[in-house]
């Protein structure tokens, strides 16, 4: 267990740390279906700081969303979240609607990945945004209209005025997304969570609102979680990674690290995915087999069956996530990657 | 909105004449008349009569004679009832018969909605159990059976309501006709709420909401309401139409003077005029009150209201 709390990083964090905003110990979230039993995710530990910008990359079914919507209170009516979140020293998973009410839009934020579902379809923009402000601030309705005029602006929806009166299906796809990220920044939350923000959109579009993105992880306090496929943003983006496999951490480093030295054969994998412009090769790689089945994990190494290093010992016993040096973390039996 | 409207009522119209003209010549083309319970009649007197009703002409011209006479207001004089105009007479059976279907459409709509929300909100539990059943009950059960059950148990036995009579649209007299004529309504209205209620509340916009920091209530009022009355606007046509036709049956069964009376005397005697005035204003109410439902589905959702 120790080796989960030690946090990663420039330096360690503690519970007094004035730079910690969330601290989330032993996550697990199970789902009960007919079918039986299934653990979406499995006992994950990680620390937010101030400004920070975590990056959490995974494949889909990896528990990287379900993190997020189990701390937020989101989760689906047979799922059930345990362990222990706090925000600001204060616990906050599984606590009263009332008390999730109240930190949900104002200190917890999260922008969905589908900005054509994500948005009330039969009800003004304006009204939507302003919602939040009355809700939590108490502003009245100029006041509300004024400020969120405001945060139109600074994501650059152009005429916000006129935009304001209008209805979701008459934004495209990508002003919408930055609608969704003016709600979430309304209340200037700490800890503002992207769930794959730009996997709807087309590229150019992706590029303006990472761009937005980036410009909140460098001049807000706001800390980022991004949560995505695309190790690219990460590149671009994120202080940290978080990379999840069939509900688990395997790897949890520096940006950097992780990309010029990772240390398990999965986040290797991922990297190999990656298409590259500059090297030579005709064909894109993949990692071979399919993601792990959650209603019937081996006792062993997740991505043992899908692993070119397996051994012996990872088929029979789980690797636990242990520190490979300092500030880096790896749930991998190999001490290094061949 | 306006031109939206103006197109609709463009579409009615011809709508309106297809079925005034299928009316009359399926009318035409039933067997028997008007005159055939008169058996004692003389032959000529038989001829005179069919005569003054234009019933001598070939069909086609009768056809032409009555739409020129539509035209100007005029729905003809009522054969069976001799002193009576069609337009005296659906005088009469109108204001009944929109007061019970009104009421009947309110009930249905309030009932419904009810049962279909506490279903929807105790997905699963007994109480969604009792609902849902009492509902398949009400829709599986034909009119013309619970509208006699109802009159010998509240009726006959309990004598609390009087079995039948209108005595000018009376509460007492209202209650049972109304329970009967909004029932298999309140059915399916309450399993359209509860459906829809479960598809909305699963939609990403009300996680949404819910990850905004609404509480519950606003997060339904706010943004589930509207869309959850979207299908049941979209029914309340067929709803409408089958409260009027149901009306038809009703009435007879509690004798009720409404238009419902009047269409089956109309159509047993051959009373051809009563029957064309009572179809034209069934059809005129129902693509009216269907141009309302599509009208207010416009005004609910704002995707609809521009195309």
């Amino acid at each position: 267990m120790a080796a989960t709390h030690a946090r990663p990083g420039r330096r360690p964090a503690s519970a007094s740390d004035q730079r910690t905003v969330m601290e989330c110990r032993d996550l697990t979230v199970h789902f009960d279906t007919p079918n039986g039993r299934i653990s979406a995710v499995n006992g994950i530990s990680f620390d937010l700081q101030r400004g920070e910008c975590l990056g959490i990359v995974g494949e889909s079914g990896s528990g990287k969303s379900q993190t997020f919507l189990a701390i937020l209170g989101l989760l689906a009516s047979n799922g059930h979240a345990s362990g222990s979140v706090k925000l600001h020293g204060e616990e906050i998973l599984n606590v009263s609607r009332r008390r999730l009410d109240a930190i949900r839009g104002e200190k917890l934020a999260i922008v969905f990945q589908d900005s054509i579902t994500g948005l009330t379809p039969h009800k003004r923009i304006g009204e939507q945004l302003s919602e939040v402000l009355t809700q939590h601030r108490g502003l009245g309705r100029g006041a509300a209209r004024a400020k969120v005029l405001e945060m139109l602006e600074l994501v650059r929806i152009p005429e916000a005025e006129k935009r304001y009166r209008m209805y979701p299906h008459e934004f495209s796809g990508g002003m919408r997304q930055r609608v969704m990220v003016a709600q979430a920044l309304l209340c200037q939350p700490d800890v503002l969570i992207a769930d794959e923000p730009t996997t709807a959109l087309d590229v150019t579009v992706q590029a303006q609102i990472l761009k937005l993105f980036k410009g909140l992880a460098d001049h807000t306090n706001t800390a980022l979680v991004m949560i995505t496929h695309d190790l690219g943003v990460v590149a671009g983006l994120c202080d940290e990674v978080m990379v999840m496999y069939g509900g688990r951490v395997v790897e949890h480093a520096p940006v950097d690290e992780l990309f010029y030295a990772p240390r398990h054969p999965y986040t290797r994998g991922l990297l190999a995915c990656m298409p590259r412009a500059d090297r030579d090769s005709e064909e894109l790689t993949a990692i071979p087999g399919q993601p792990p089945d959650l209603e019937a994990l081996p006792p062993g190494c997740a991505f043992a069956p899908r692993c070119p290093y397996a051994f012996g010992r990872c088929e029979l016993e789980r690797p636990i996530l242990e520190t490979a040096q300092p500030g880096h973390l790896k749930a991998c039996h190999l001490e290094e990657l061949p | 909105m306006f031109s939206f409207v103006s197109r609709r009522l463009a579409v009615a119209l011809p709508t309106l004449l297809v079925v005034i003209a299928g009316s009359f010549f399926l009318m035409r083309a039933a067997p028997g008349g008007p005159f055939d319970a008169d058996a004692q009649l003389e032959p000529e007197v038989i001829e005179n009569l069919r005569a003054a009703y234009d019933l001598d002409k070939p069909v086609t011209e009768q056809f032409m004679l009555y739409m020129a006479r539509l035209l100007r207001g005029d729905f003809g004089p009522s054969i069976t009832y001799a002193d009576y105009t069609v337009t005296e007479l659906l005088a009469i059976g109108l204001p009944v018969s929109v007061k019970l279907g009104l009421t009947a459409i309110v009930v249905a709509l309030l009932f419904g909605c009810l049962m279909g929300i506490i279903s929807a909100l105790n997905r699963n539990r007994w109480i969604d159990y009792v609902t849902m059943s009492i509902a398949m009950t009400g829709f599986a059960v034909p009119a013309f059976v619970v509208a006699p059950v109802l009159t010998l148990v509240f009726g006959l036995y309990l004598k609390l309501l009087p079995i039948s009579g209108w005595n000018d649209g009376a509460l007492q007299n209202m209650v049972l006709p109304v329970i009967a004529l909004a029932l298999p309504q309140i059915a399916i209205l309450s399993r359209l709420t509860r459906g829809s209620m479960l598809e909305v509340m699963r939609q990403n916009y009300i996680r949404t909401a819910r990850a905004k920091g609404l509480p519950e209530y606003k997060v339904v009022a706010g943004h589930a309401l509207k869309a959850v009355s979207l299908p049941l606007v979209s029914y309340l046509g067929p709803a409408i139409a089958g409260i009027m036709t149901g009306s038809v049956i009703i009435e007879q069964i509690f004798g009720l003077p409404g238009m419902g009376r009047y269409f089956i005397q109309g159509a047993l005697n051959r009373d051809y005029p009563l029957v064309m005035g009572t179809v034209i204003v069934y059809a005129t109410a129902i693509i009216l009150l269907n141009l309302l439902a599509d009208v207010i589905y416009g005004y609910l959702d704002p995707r609809v209201r521009r195309e």
